[in-house]
């Protein structure tokens, strides 16, 4: 069994060993680098379908590190941080990073992240225009949402907020990728506006909005549509 | 004329006076008052001094009895949780010993609940010498607070388990400015408190209200309830409930610090029919202008 490739680049031992044990033990196979300069090389050379990279190596600013990689390859890119890095994480997310993991962090979470990182590789099919998730079922064909096969009407913007939701299934999106995605680059710093569409979405689209299954908060970061 | 000035044994200024005229001299009167002028001005100023120099040195002493406070009391609170972690570890490594696989679980278990509990000790002291260091650097957004109790919820979802919690949110709750990782930890300390302190079953009950211009977020639970006379003193550093099994007593310091810090107040209670009621309030002040209607649709 072969889950796919991972390039490890990360340069603690203790947590090299747990993490090769997790990867390892869940069929995928593994490339591991110690320092941004090699994880570089070994990306260009072995081509991962996914990419863990912390972001506090001793070689190199792990932004940097994304800045290159996204130069020329657009492999999913899972960065890890400590928790005092917060303004790195959405710097490094607004570069490109496709996800995030804060130290210290379960095997569970790991491997969802790694999972949703995967799936994004081979690409959502086209007939599979139907997506679920708890009670909502969404027709991206016919643009209709259904809560319990129920229709909802959603507004247009409220409905690109949970088209580019669904199009990052399992993954954070900043506030200013939100933004710019559904109001357009003028107002990447509007986060009120997106705060009073997502509590809109959550009021029509979550039974306890106030602790929501799906429309997932990620404080000072962005939103997440948990799988 | 000049006149020194001398506090203690050294100058600490000079007095010069001028004479209009330049055919005018100083009587030995003037002399004599301006001598003592001098002289006054000179013990004000030493009396000055003297309390600066004081109070200095007792906020000194204060700050090295609280570092002494608090590197003990750190010593001890982590070393309980560690001390689990490696008496869990090393029975687990112990080669001839027969673990059936539930002990083995709860052994695990232990592992990984007291690695939980240490972050979360760190990440206290973290925001707690942030806070004492430079004020508290508050990185304010305006946000709706449902969102970050959500966040709080989810975070700690695992640890609440399958215990009730009733939450009672007004749809028309306005939006507040405040910083989203701060008031989280706030939530998170007062959640963990219901949840170490009550039977786990044992529901929590979350409310927020509009009221004289503030928002009231309250967490409620229905366990022992706090003890008279507790309610002001547990927010004080190292003051931990009498209850079992609470942790370094920093929590509630850090809850008060960090809503002071965003013009609020946070208070204690026990509830009618048994349990505590943790409340806090966050100013619900107007946005800035043409900030409150978003745009984009008709």
């Amino acid at each position: 069994m072969d889950n796919g490739l991972i390039l490890l680049i990360e340069d603690e031992p203790q947590m090299l060993r747990f993490l090769r044990i997790t990867i390892k033990g869940h069929h995928y196979r593994l490339i591991e680098a110690e320092t941004a300069k090699d994880g570089l090389v070994q990306a260009a050379m072995r081509n991962p379908d996914v990419i863990l990279l912390d972001l506090g190596l001793p070689d190199m600013d792990g932004i940097e590190v994304i800045r290159q990689l996204r130069s020329w390859c657009d492999t999913a890119v899972i960065v890890i941080s400590a928790r005092e890095q917060d303004e790195d994480k959405i710097r490094a997310l607004d570069m490109g990073a496709d996800d995030y993991l804060t130290k210290p962090f379960s095997a569970g979470e790991l491997l969802a992240r790694i999972r949703v990182a995967m799936r994004r590789k081979t690409p959502m099919q086209q007939a599979d225009h139907i997506f679920t998730v708890c009670d909502m079922k969404v027709n991206l064909a016919t643009r209709q949402v259904f809560i319990n096969d129920v229709e909802t009407h959603l507004t247009p913007i409220e409905y690109s907020l949970l088209t580019v939701l669904i199009k990052n299934a399992g993954k954070v999106v900043t506030h200013s990728q939100l933004l710019k995605e559904v109001w357009g680059a003028n107002y990447a710093n509007q986060t009120q506006y997106l705060r009073v569409y997502m509590a809109q979405l959550r009021r029509k689209l979550e039974s306890t909005p106030a602790r929501p299954k799906f429309l997932i908060n990620e404080p000072a970061i962005g939103y997440r549509l948990k799988l | 004329m000049y006149l020194p000035i001398v506090a203690g044994t050294k100058a600490v200024g000079v007095l010069g006076v001028a004479i209009e005229s330049e055919n005018d001299f100083f009587d030995l009167g003037q002399i004599h008052l301006l001598e003592s002028i001098a002289n006054q001005t000179a013990v004000a100023i030493e009396r000055i001094t003297l309390s600066m120099e004081a109070q200095q040195a007792l906020l000194k002493a204060e700050t090295e009895t609280l570092r002494n406070t608090l590197l003990s009391s750190i010593s001890h609170d982590l070393r309980t949780p560690l001390a689990a972690i490696t008496g869990s570890a090393t029975t687990l490594l112990e080669k001839d010993l027969a673990l059936n696989s539930d002990e083995k679980h709860e052994l695990l278990l232990t592992i990984y609940e007291e690695a939980e509990h240490l972050n979360q000790i760190i990440r206290n002291i973290l925001n707690m010498t942030r806070i004492e260091a430079d004020g508290i650097t508050v990185k304010k957004q305006w946000q709706y607070i449902d969102e970050i109790v959500g966040a709080a919820l989810n975070r700690l979802s695992e640890r609440l388990g399958d215990r009730p919690v009733e939450m009672s949110f007004p749809e028309a709750l306005p939006m507040l400015s405040f910083d989203p990782l701060l008031i989280e930890q706030v939530l998170m300390n007062l959640l963990d408190n219901a949840i170490k302190y009550t039977p786990h079953d044992s529901p929590i009950s979350l409310t927020a209200a509009v009221k004289d211009g503030y928002v009231v977020v309250g967490v409620k639970d229905r366990g022992p309830g706090l003890a008279d006379g507790e309610e002001l003193r547990i927010f004080d550093k190292f003051v931990r409930s009498t209850s079992k099994g609470g942790g370094i007593g920093l929590g509630l310091t850090i809850c008060r610090a960090i809503v002071t810090a965003h013009g609020g107040q946070i208070w204690a209670e026990n509830r009618q029919g048994g349990g505590a009621a943790f409340s806090f309030t966050l100013p619900a002040l107007e946005q800035s202008n043409g900030e409150v209607q978003p745009v984009g649709e008709q």
